[in-house]
């Protein structure tokens, strides 16, 4: 019945609750691949709360759907993948959200305690034969009774705590830019100005292109206000989308001239 | 010990509280008194009767302290994740009928919350008060009163109310109804809470002060 890996190569990926010789599960890894082609979603902390920032799908056929979702009144979610499992996970952080008020009376809900909620359905789908691990990561963040935070789920079932990051769509790029701000600035040191400018421009890097302003989404926790979701073509956003544009243009520029310095050097 | 319909046949248990709702020209007013009692005792005089539910619906509780004040918390919660997931506000039959479907439930595995609400705000479809009773039985109403000291309020209410009150009218009403429960009915008093509800304004509790204004301007002189 079971055959020695060598003569069945593809035998370790069907379900989720076997490894494969060299310790990964191939489910998971899959289900990270479908996360990596999901349109991209940012999210950072700054000096006194949260953005996330995503592209939500346009079309002159679409109603316009959501990217940021709130989970309670301090907290916002944003996620980048499968958006059927990522809707079933929201709704499933709002029902705990709420049943933590229930429970505990809190005003403002835990976000860790939120976000090892969402990892832990996403850890239980790795752990049976008949289910699939879901492809979405989730980006959880706002303000709790500890200040400004920021969480990370990812299929596995892990949670991360970030300062900034970047999921979906070559994430990898749109981060490379958030590292260079954070190697110079602690969390303290950035503005909500900046924070949305930094945000808007990490996804318009991943993406390869400055979306329109109606197409990105951007939802923040700021100070005791409670959580507000908008679009970049609001007043108040609108300058820093003009500034983060620039910046795209910058660091595009800034890439494009180190390539090209590696590819001479390469030739020498 | 008593358990379950039992209970509610033992009349001690409603004994307390007059709490007052009615419907005026473009929004709701709830007011409630401030007296927890315990059979002959008082035990509270600052008690909390009217609990907002989100922005444009609130509701007054009357009966036994716990399952009032639990429902209280579940239903807001059940009103938050409605506003996160539908993204609108919730109406107030919709949340009358979540409340209803628990109370009915276990009123019917015989254990009911012993617990009577006025859930007054204002939706899409104009203000609305709802009655809500142990059973789980909802009536909508123009005016109502519970507690022990409805029947003194609902007599003065059935007498002063008429449609399309205004704010200042409908507050006055409410005042001298609530007012004439507390000085007859020995399971009410200690003050008054006062909520109104608009439109515009959403949820607003009268603050000690107005609320005295308006008393001095209802007809009863008589200091609570």
């Amino acid at each position: 019945m079971f055959l020695p890996p060598e003569r069945a190569p593809g035998a370790y990926d069907r379900t989720p609750v076997m490894y494969d010789p060299r310790g990964r599960i191939l489910q998971i890894l899959y289900a990270r691949r479908a996360v990596a082609q999901g349109t991209p979603s940012c999210g950072i902390i700054f000096k006194d709360g949260v953005v996330l920032a995503g592209k939500r799908k346009m079309s002159v056929l679409l109603m316009p759907n959501r990217k940021v979702f709130q989970i309670d009144e301090n907290i916002i979610a944003t996620f980048a993948g499968y958006s059927s499992d990522g809707m079933f996970l929201i709704e499933n952080a709002r029902d705990y959200a709420a049943s933590l008020r229930f429970v505990y009376g809190s005003e403002k809900p835990d976000i860790y305690v939120v976000a090892r909620y969402i990892s832990s359905i996403m850890h239980q789908a790795t752990l049976y034969a008949g289910l699939r691990p879901l492809g979405v990561s989730v980006i959880l963040g706002g303000k709790d009774l500890s200040g400004p935070r920021l969480f990370f789920s990812d299929p596995g079932g892990s949670t991360v705590a970030w300062r900034a990051g970047v999921i979906g769509l070559n994430a990898k790029l749109g981060e490379k830019f958030l590292e260079e701000i954070f190697k110079l600035n602690s969390p303290d040191q950035i503005s909500f100005e900046d924070a949305v400018k930094y945000a808007i421009t990490a996804i318009s890097i991943a993406l390869g292109y400055v979306p329109t302003p109606t197409e990105i989404e951007i939802g923040y926790v700021r100070g005791e206000e409670p959580a507000s979701i908008t679009t970049a073509d609001t007043a108040e956003i609108k300058d820093l989308y003009g500034e983060s544009k620039s910046l795209f243009e910058e660091w595009k520029s800034k890439i494009s001239a180190t390539e090209e310095k590696e590819e001479s050097e390469g030739e020498e | 010990m008593m358990f379950g319909r039992e209970f509610l046949k033992d009349n001690r248990v409603f004994h307390g509280t007059t709490t007052v709702g009615l419907v005026f020209k473009g929004g709701v007013v709830i007011a409630a008194d401030k007296r927890a009692s315990a059979g002959s005792i008082i035990a509270s005089k600052r008690a909390v009767k009217i609990h907002k539910i989100t922005d444009y619906i609130a509701m007054t509780i009357s009966g036994a302290v716990a399952d009032a004040q639990v429902l209280v918390r579940w239903l807001r919660t059940r009103a938050q994740v409605f506003r996160l997931n539908v993204e609108r506000e919730p109406t107030v039959i919709e949340l009358v009928s979540l409340l209803s479907n628990v109370m009915h439930s276990y009123f019917k595995r015989l254990i009911p919350f012993i617990t009577h609400f006025i859930v007054g705000g204002v939706d899409i479809s104009g203000p609305h008060i709802v009655f809500l009773d142990h059973a789980g039985s909802m009536q909508e109403e123009k005016f109502i009163a519970t507690g022990s000291g409805s029947p003194m309020a609902l007599g003065v209410l059935e007498d002063g109310f008429k449609e399309d009150l205004t704010r200042d009218e409908a507050i006055r009403l409410t005042l001298t109804a609530l007012r004439s429960a507390i000085l007859r009915d020995v399971f009410s008093g200690d003050g008054i809470d006062l909520a109104v509800i608009t439109r515009k304004a959403g949820f607003k509790k009268l603050t000690p002060k107005e609320i005295d204004k308006y008393i001095k301007m209802s007809s009863l002189e008589v200091s609570t």
